[in-house]
């Protein structure tokens, strides 16, 4: 019990869970879109291997919301001091932390799994059309909206917190 | 078998699109039509890539024709084993049926089908030592059937029957199997169009009811039952009375030629059907149906390459040929 209260209760352990999670789902979210869209661009590669260059782009998508997770969990690391000089942060501030960075975590997920399916089926686009690519790529990058404005929100309440 | 996802279609898809794109479009198709000699028209097929790489001389259209649908089935094959078979099965049961008929009358065998799936020695060898060892249980049934009957009627026809019903009935199991309601309802179009043929011929030859009970399949979407209540009905009468099945304006529209007889233009109606339902895999981004109808497609584009040059061959008119030519997929 006493445990659980010495973990629970510290401030640096809900920022610490809060990059992880921005890092971690937003990650996850990337590597299964990347490799939906992977899988439809290889069954084209193996057809028309002229098309590579196209094809890596939309593959590219649904990648960015990784490294927004990434972004926000390095920009709280620096600030509770995991990186550079360690920072004492109370319960309140690690859980405000931990709340900041719930949206990049969960809409990063969401929307590189959506991006990677558009993505694949702009492959299935330029396969027939390779001279409509820009429309093709116009379609998953609107998902990208999403995860920019969850990116923003998460961003904006992080760097509002002053320590 | 568990169902597969969407998504365990992706590479399929991908590759799928871009083979699209070698299908037969209405601008290909009257290139073929228009070309002066049989010689242009077979050029058409190659520019879509047909066969596998061997020059032939167009008068071996036929040998050409062949090669690229058991090249469809190879990368079918690579893409989806199981739904292959759906596709390859009534090659099996056409060679079974042969080797069954050629032992039975004491005649030489006839011209295999080089599209199925199981050796034809093979076959040949387990038909003839009676060990079925090749065959699927289905089909295994089927044939010690189809012997049985034979011995106690003589009747040939009933090898036909009972293997085809057999047939049918595999490919509806597989579709069953692989779980896509789009390969089920694909399957069950299969044998709608089979049972309305057959009312149609039973009808020109003039034949009643009772006959057509015989040559039913069951499995389909219209039960025996419906047949049966408008069997004596003028076909226009039987068309409303399905009209709360996709048939009825298929059948609305065959009613002049199943009256006048003309199975021929019945056959195009029913092919041209099939290929319009399948179009909705077109906006599908990835998945069983992309496979399936591309499969369809290629087939009916093998048909129609058939009928084209079959026509050159024979010095047809043109207009003559475009008559009996087949919607196109793209």
């Amino acid at each position: 019990m006493e445990m659980l209260e010495l973990i629970f209760g510290n401030g640096t352990f809900w920022a610490v869970l809060g990059a992880s999670m921005a890092a971690m789902l937003a990650g996850i979210g990337s590597a299964i879109g990347v490799g939906i869209c992977g899988e439809a661009a290889a069954g084209l590669i193996s057809e028309e291997p002229e098309k590579f260059g196209q094809t890596l782009v939309l593959q590219a998508l649904p990648g960015t919301q990784g490294i927004y997770g990434l972004l926000i969990a390095f920009i709280i690391m620096l600030k509770i001091g995991v990186i550079g000089t360690p920072v004492d942060i109370t319960l309140y501030q690690g859980l405000y932390l931990f709340a900041a960075a719930q949206p990049i975590a969960w809409c990063g997920l969401g929307s590189a799994i959506a991006q990677g399916k558009a993505s694949a089926a702009g492959v299935g686009t330029i396969a027939k059309r390779p001279e409509e690519f820009a429309k093709a790529m116009i379609y998953p990058a609107m998902v990208e909206t999403y995860a920019i404005l969850s990116l923003l929100v998460s961003f904006l309440m992080v760097n509002g917190l002053k320590l | 078998m568990s169902k597969r996802k969407n998504t365990d279609y992706l590479y399929a898809s991908g590759r799928i699109r871009a083979l699209e794109k070698t299908l037969l479009n209405k601008e290909r198709i009257d290139r073929m039509l228009d070309a002066k000699t049989l010689e242009d028209s077979v050029k058409v097929l190659g520019d879509c890539e047909y066969g596998d790489g061997q020059e032939l001389p167009s008068a071996r259209y036929e040998e050409l024709l062949t090669q690229e649908h058991r090249k469809t089935f190879a990368i079918v094959r690579s893409l989806d084993p199981e739904l292959v078979s759906v596709f390859q099965l009534q090659y099996d049961y056409l060679n079974v049926k042969i080797l069954l008929k050629s032992e039975f009358l004491g005649r030489e065998e006839g011209v295999f089908s080089p599209l199925g799936e199981l050796q034809v020695a093979r076959l040949k060898t387990s038909i003839h030592d009676r060990s079925f060892e090749v065959m699927s249980p289905i089909m295994r049934n089927a044939s010690g059937y189809a012997i049985e009957e034979y011995g106690k009627t003589g009747d040939p026809q009933c090898i036909d029957l009972i293997l085809d019903a057999a047939c049918f009935e595999e490919m509806l199991f597989k579709a069953k199997n692989m779980r896509s309601p789009f390969v089920l309802e694909y399957v069950k179009r299969e044998i709608d169009s089979a049972n309305i043929k057959a009312y149609a011929r039973i009808k020109r030859q003039g034949g009643n009811a009772e006959l057509f009970r015989n040559v039913f399949f069951e499995g389909g979407t219209i039960g025996l039952p419906v047949f049966l209540a408008h069997f004596d009905d003028d076909t226009n009468t039987f068309a409303q009375a399905l009209s709360y099945t996709d048939f009825g304006k298929v059948l609305e529209a065959a009613a002049p030629h199943i009256s006048a007889g003309n199975l021929g233009n019945l056959e195009k109606i029913l092919d041209d059907f099939k290929i319009g339902k399948l179009k909705k895999a077109k906006i599908v981004s990835f998945g069983v149906e992309t496979i399936v109808a591309y499969m369809a497609a290629k087939e009916s584009d093998i048909k129609t390459a058939r009928i084209i040059l079959a026509g050159k061959a024979a010095d047809i008119k043109s207009e003559q040929i475009a008559e009996r030519v087949r919607g196109t997929y793209v």
